[in-house]
């Protein structure tokens, strides 16, 4: 009974631990908060029956992040018409929602906060995977090369990139 | 004294890659390491915001339509071009080069609708050329009458060439034609 009980209780830990992230993972990389939410659900259902029959001891967060990952470029591949829809809305002013930012970002200031979303918007959809698990979930760039299947130089160069594109948005303007 | 960084490879040093004389330089240089040091405060701003909940939700813009106008636009066009193409192809288009209906402007609607009938039913011209029996006899008889054409116009070359042998070098002794200047003024000299 003991046995059985185990995994259930590793997945409510688990669940505890992770899922808040794993949404605003989705969030990052899929920008509407429905499709977020159904691949943090997904991503936890992956969870529920790996753990029922995983043995060996996981490195439970970053497999996680890894399939959450892999489940919003699924989305996104498979949504491919609703994507192009929602690649030509932009973010406009005042458009944060209710819930309120975190201290750090709050002094970031609102319109500067803003043009990072807007740049981040504008990515290819690699280099925000490459940018978000480096520098957000603080990734190594051998770990993000191998949970993406790209080489480190193929990361490297998505990461400049990335990086370029967003600094220029903190540029204007200063 | 050694160039300073580019911002490739400032981000190279941020991420612990780098050649060594590049980081040496980034150690004695001030500007570099100023840039170094904006580097590094971008790349956290960027990393807080992200981070930060919430993501801001996308809201529709006007901006989006164009996509919308411009992709109909396209399309539109690609449906009339393919439609004309293929019409073009198959001879479908027989009214552009079909004779105009005698007396037209006056037809009964039964000869209107014979002429539509026989512009629909036009073959293509390939299987007009295609090898049945009729186009092989409809070719015989056009190499006949070419071959009765040639027949005509060596017997033609060789009467001509008879008269200028009968002519000799007497040509000076043949009439002036009526055009040539000078000719019928004899009568206003006398």
């Amino acid at each position: 009974m003991e046995a059985a009980l185990h995994p259930n209780t590793q997945y409510e830990e688990l669940y505890a631990a992770h899922y808040a992230r794993i949404v605003r993972l989705g969030r990052m990389l899929l920008a509407n908060p429905d499709d977020a939410e159904e691949v943090g659900q997904e991503v936890f259902l992956k969870l529920f029956k790996a753990c029922q029959t995983e043995t060996r001891p996981m490195l439970w967060g970053p497999w996680l992040t890894r399939v959450a990952v892999n489940a919003c470029r699924d989305r996104r591949r498979s949504g491919w018409w609703k994507l192009w829809r929602e690649s030509s809305v932009e973010l406009q002013e005042g458009s944060i929602t209710s819930a309120e930012p975190s201290p750090e970002a709050q002094a970031v200031g609102r319109e500067r906060r803003d043009r990072i979303w807007q740049s981040f918007r504008r990515l290819a959809a690699r280099q925000q995977e490459v940018f978000v698990l480096r520098h957000v979930e603080g990734w190594s760039t051998e770990a993000v090369a191998q949970a993406l299947g790209l080489s480190p130089g193929s990361v490297k160069r998505h990461l400049f990139r990335a990086i370029r594109h967003l600094r220029a948005a903190l540029e204007v303007n200063g | 004294m050694r160039r300073c960084l580019g911002d490739k490879a400032l981000v190279l040093l941020y991420e612990g890659d780098g050649r060594p004389e590049d980081r040496r330089h980034l150690e004695g240089c001030a500007r570099c390491a100023d840039r170094y040091r904006q580097l590094t405060d971008d790349l956290r701003v960027i990393g807080v915001v992200l981070a930060s909940d919430p993501a801001p939700a996308a809201v529709p813009s006007r901006a989006a339509w164009p996509r919308w106008v411009a992709a109909a636009a396209v399309t539109f066009a690609l449906v009339i071009g393919l439609n004309l193409l293929f019409a073009r192809e198959w001879g479908r288009v027989a009214w552009r080069t079909a004779p105009e209906p005698a007396g037209a402007g006056g037809a009964t609607t039964e000869e209107l609708i014979a002429a539509v009938e026989a512009m629909t039913t036009d073959e293509p011209p390939w299987v007009e050329a295609a090898g049945t029996r009729a186009a092989s006899a409809r070719g015989a008889s056009t190499l006949e009458a070419s071959v009765a054409e040639l027949d005509a116009t060596v017997a033609g070359e060789e009467a001509c060439e008879s008269l200028a042998a009968s002519l000799g070098d007497g040509c000076d002794q043949l009439p002036a034609p009526a055009d040539t200047p000078g000719a019928g003024f004899e009568d206003l000299d006398s």
